[in-house]
């Protein structure tokens, strides 16, 4: 598994694609049932539509299950506490499952204006 | 050796500070804990609760300090309480504190010593509180051979705050640029791996 993180709108999906040689098709908005080389985007947004329900696990047992994955997320914790709960537990769910991927992933890249650093 | 860690929110900060602190000293060193928690504060509460969980079997002895981290040592005996994670009871020991017997010391977190001291009896100026939190944390690294210190970065955001929260962002901003001059290390933590920027 291969993890790519960064701020929004810098490039981390054009990243991928160029590094890991796959076109714009195969990139998937959801948790989808691919294998071979593909990536999920935007993963901030798919634990967000889905915070009633057990999200972690969601996300966690999906990377166990395809475990040839890259998957791109939004970092969002780099701002002030939010003052709505709900905000708040996105932040941290997101966070925490971050640490996670990121933990069990063979490559961690952090992009930042299109340009892409390996942190791992 | 002075050590800054920083970065986001639920970034895996804490972790990567006491797999620090851990390598530095092994044996006995203090946990500062600067978070004040209303008793309605169940957000707060959890996560005090699963820092402590963690510490539980390493050799820490926890106070509770919002600021006046001057106070820390010498006579120092009240107003601190243990959290019960295996430390004993506050009193005791912490007139060590500055001997040698502890010599290191875990601070967390800057923003939220930041926050206390600019709002306390009357709102301080960013600037008085930057020469403020910056004279607590240079009185307490005097007294330790080892001070790992964990902030926030909170600078990568829509800005549009009323004028106290720009004031309090302002504040940390430099206060964090004044710590990391101090540091012989300092480390901004990504999704759970530390990056090394000094």
């Amino acid at each position: 598994m291969i993890l790519v993180i960064g701020g929004s709108h810098q490039g981390k999906k054009g990243f991928v694609c160029e590094k890991y040689n796959i076109t714009s098709e195969r990139m998937y908005g959801s948790l989808v049932d691919e294998d071979g080389t593909y990536a999920v985007y935007d993963l901030q947004q798919i634990i967000r539509d889905n915070l009633d329900l057990d999200v972690k696990k969601i996300v966690m047992d999906y990377t166990e299950s395809h475990p040839d994955v890259i998957i791109i997320c939004n970092e969002i914790g780099n701002g002030l506490v939010p003052i709505d709960e709900k905000d708040r537990y996105y932040r941290d769910v997101t966070g925490e499952i971050l640490i996670e991927i990121a933990r069990k992933a063979t490559e961690v890249w952090r992009v930042i204006c299109g340009i892409g650093q390996k942190i791992k | 050796m002075i050590i800054v860690i920083t970065g986001g929110s639920s970034s895996g900060k804490s972790k990567v500070a006491e797999d620090m602190m851990n390598k530095l000293e092994p044996g006995r060193k203090l946990y500062i804990a600067t978070m004040q928690i209303g008793d309605n504060d169940e957000d707060g509460k959890k996560r005090i609760e699963k820092h402590r969980k963690r510490r539980k079997d390493s050799n820490y002895k926890t106070i509770e300090k919002g600021k006046d981290l001057q106070e820390i040592g010498g006579e120092y005996v009240g107003g601190a309480k243990a959290w019960g994670d295996g430390t004993e009871g506050a009193g005791a020991g912490i007139s060590k504190i500055g001997s040698e017997e502890i010599k290191s010391a875990l601070l967390e977190c800057i923003s939220n010593l930041t926050a206390n001291v600019m709002f306390s009896e009357r709102v301080l100026s960013s600037d008085a509180t930057v020469l403020e939190v910056i004279s607590e944390v240079k009185d307490l690294s005097a007294k330790m051979n080892n001070l790992v210190i964990v902030t926030n970065n909170v600078f990568d955001d829509i800005d549009n705050y009323d004028d106290m929260t720009s004031s309090y962002v302002k504040a940390l901003g430099k206060i964090n640029q004044e710590l990391v001059k101090m540091a012989d290390e300092a480390y901004e933590v990504v999704v759970g791996i530390p990056v090394r920027i000094k």
